[in-house]
């Protein structure tokens, strides 16, 4: 049983507000709010709503959640999805795959980010900086293996995608095919660009089956210091287009092969 | 149920960003949430009751932040942030896909667990209802609520309560 000056609890003051509670328990803990000297909480609620609504404006909201809805149901279904999450590699077999990835670059020296005729996603420059940067691993019998940049994959190929944000703060990992068709795998829908974790490698909570589309698989780590939407690269991936000023880049290009 | 959604965000909406702000504790991350929010009303439509909309929206928002936190990696800001990702961190029967090594041992640990045991728990411990609140609030008896947290009382670091 609540007491007197138990605070009332926030979920409980919205419900009240909202007008859903039972008469009784309304009574209640409007008399709480009473006597606690709290009244004044429901009032901050409504100075709170006109405040939203005016920040978050009710047609800007209603056309993201529109057209999130409809990638949401295609997202339900599985066989629409072109790369399907698998179950996540075993931690011990990716995290020895990317050590031995930091042994190589340290006996490699420094590189630049990939691109053309790259060969491997290598993510430290010439100053000794490390940069935002895509590792790939296809799953083997043996453990996993670090993709090259214009590796040959098949379908059915197992792909666990790290990321390393070396210091920025939000991302978005996403990939195109060659029939133009965009998949997001971080965030795994479209919205806002997630908030990384900013140091170390870092793996994505899903493997990813490759499917039998043909031509080539085109990753994405785009990267800033501030937020940014999905929407932003979509629109760049799909005109090929540069991306805006303020996102960085990398890309890791996969070859699909017929098995 | 039908659902005019821009009439249901403009009475609801602010509710359902209070709730995922206090959930997530990062203004971008709730505002994002926000939406899925109303997008997994637009999707269950059909199926879903009418009745008590803000305990609907409430309920939706605490699913969906829970499903956040149980993949954020930063470091629990007080008491009840932490019991957050612990609770965030149970993993359901069935649902194996992005499971992290501590999520599967958590899984062992409360297999069965369904979700509304972690509606109840962030019910009690971080929002801090009463077991006759919670038991309210899910439809359920005092004695029900309380044997679901005596459960996760035994496993869980920490938990104080009256339960």
């Amino acid at each position: 049983m609540a007491k007197a000056n138990d605070k009332v609890p926030n979920w409980l003051l919205e419900r009240l507000a909202a007008g859903e509670l039972p008469p009784a328990q309304a009574a209640a803990l409007r008399q709480r709010l009473q006597a606690q000297g709290e009244s004044h909480r429901l009032a901050e609620l409504a100075g709170s709503n006109a405040e939203i609504l005016s920040a978050l404006p009710p047609g800007q909201v209603v056309s993201e959640i529109e057209r999130r809805a409809p990638l949401t149901a295609d997202k339900a279904r599985p066989a629409g999805r072109r790369l399907r999450p698998m179950w996540a590699m075993s931690a011990v077999a990716a995290c020895a795959a990317g050590l031995a990835v930091m042994m190589v670059v340290r006996d490699h020296g420094a590189v630049t980010q990939s691109g053309p005729g790259e060969t491997q996603p290598e993510i430290i420059n010439v100053k000794g900086e490390v940069k935002p940067a895509l590792r790939i691993y296809r799953k083997t019998n043996a453990g996993s293996e670090l993709l090259r940049a214009h590796a040959s994959v098949h379908r059915g190929d197992t792909l666990q995608i790290r990321y390393v944000a070396a210091g920025k703060h939000f991302g978005v990992i996403a990939s195109i095919d060659a029939r133009g068709q965009i998949t997001f795998h971080l965030p795994e829908a479209p919205g806002q660009a997630v908030a990384l974790e900013r140091d170390g490698e870092r793996a994505l909570p899903h493997a990813y089956e490759l499917d039998d589309s043909p031509g080539f698989e085109r990753f994405l780590f785009v990267t800033s210091d501030g937020p940014f939407s999905t929407a932003e690269i979509a629109q760049s991936l799909k005109n090929g287009t540069t991306l805006p000023a303020h996102l960085a880049s990398f890309a890791m290009p996969l070859k699909k092969e017929s098995p | 149920m039908a659902v005019d959604i821009e009439s249901f965000y403009r009475s609801h909406g602010p509710m359902v960003l209070r709730r995922c702000r206090q959930l997530l504790r990062d203004e971008a991350k709730a505002v994002d949430a926000m939406h899925d929010v109303f997008v997994e009303i637009l999707r269950r439509k059909d199926s879903l009751d009418a009745s008590s909309p803000a305990g609907l929206l409430l309920t939706t928002a605490t699913h969906v932040c829970l499903n956040r936190l149980r993949s954020e990696r930063r470091k629990p800001e007080d008491r009840d942030d932490e019991m957050l990702f612990h609770i965030a961190a149970i993993e359901n029967q069935g649902n194996a896909e992005g499971r992290t090594l501590a999520g599967r041992i958590l899984d062992r640990l409360f297999s069965g667990q369904a979700e509304s045991t972690k509606l109840i728990a962030v019910l009690h411990y971080v929002d801090r209802l009463t077991l006759e609140e919670v038991a309210s609030e899910v439809g359920m008896s005092v004695s029900g609520v309380r044997k679901r947290l005596r459960t996760l009382k035994e496993r869980l670091p920490a938990v104080t309560g009256e339960a």
